[in-house]
């Protein structure tokens, strides 16, 4: 078997190979939570960033949505949770930055 | 699973330990397996869980824990932890310690609670696998820290960070000591 420091390339390709499968199998992506959110709450809004540079494992949201409309902090907080469970396994840190209605965001923007 | 090596050494400003007293109990104590009925201890949280897993016959949960994945609660965590948030007003269960919060977002919550003046108690979930695995299913909130009031699950970081900033939290944490 060739050692891999005399075929870096091949090596590495392979290397590559097989964490590009694994890689989409299970690492989220900034879209792939932004869809998850957008379709599960029927969002009007989503922001997305992965505050952990690319590598999927935190991220930073913001939702509106008026499906959050009636409901208390608490309540929408567990609805944008139930919304990324698939992706709750890989995620470490999530941090929802705002999960409002639209009346909320209009009021935060006048001010 | 040893939990002996998960036990932090005793000393007077450790966070509650769920009725450990705190001459570090544990560490002096040699842990044996469940069947060994001679030994008698002062029940708590650590203990008893580790006896659960073990004495049933139910390899899923000790599976569960070598995995890291949890299949559920036993029944004595579950009471432990009930017994925990009803009998303190404030319940942090975070990871690190008071003095050395090991997250951001735990780090955060004691500085709010500080800032608030209210006594609490904090655990650190850090110290096992079993707690840890066990409150996200208890709280049915997947990450810590997690902040109980009154019996009753407030949030998470965000959540605190939100109602400190309204003015909610000092209201809630007011009523509830008051209580």
């Amino acid at each position: 078997m060739p050692l891999v420091a005399f075929e870096p390339i091949a090596g590495h390709r392979k290397f590559l190979d097989i964490k590009n499968i694994s890689a989409a199998a299970e690492m989220p992506t900034a879209a792939n939570v932004e869809q998850a959110l957008r379709t599960a709450l029927q969002a009007r809004d989503v922001t997305v960033i992965d505050s952990s540079s690319g590598c999927g494992t935190s991220f930073t949201v913001a939702v509106i949505s008026d499906q959050f409309e009636g409901k208390k902090s608490l309540q929408r907080h567990r609805m944008v949770n139930d919304a990324l469970k698939p992706y709750m396994d890989e995620i470490h840190a999530l941090s929802i930055k705002h999960c409002w209605t639209q009346e909320q965001q209009a009021a935060a923007t006048n001010k | 699973m040893h939990l002996q090596g998960l036990v932090q050494p005793s000393c007077s400003s450790r966070p509650y330990a769920f009725g450990l007293p705190q001459s570090g109990l544990l560490r002096s104590a040699p842990l044996r397996h469940s069947s060994c009925s001679q030994l008698r201890r002062k029940p708590s949280l650590f203990t008893t869980a580790h006896r659960s897993v073990n004495r049933q016959s139910n390899r899923t949960v000790s599976a569960a824990g070598a995995h890291g994945f949890e299949t559920g609660m036993s029944p004595q965590l579950r009471s432990a932890v009930d017994k925990m948030v009803q009998e303190h007003k404030i319940v942090l269960f975070m990871k690190g310690t008071p003095q050395f919060p090991q997250c951001g977002f735990s780090n955060t919550c004691i500085q709010i609670l500080n800032t608030l003046g209210a006594p609490y108690e904090t655990v650190n979930i850090l110290e096992s696998e079993l707690l840890r695995q066990g409150m996200k299913e208890y709280s049915q909130w997947p990450t810590f820290p997690q902040v109980y009031i009154d019996g009753e699950f407030y949030g998470g970081c965000d959540i605190m960070i939100e109602s400190y900033t309204n003015g909610e939290l000092q209201e809630t944490v007011e009523a509830a000591v008051n209580s």
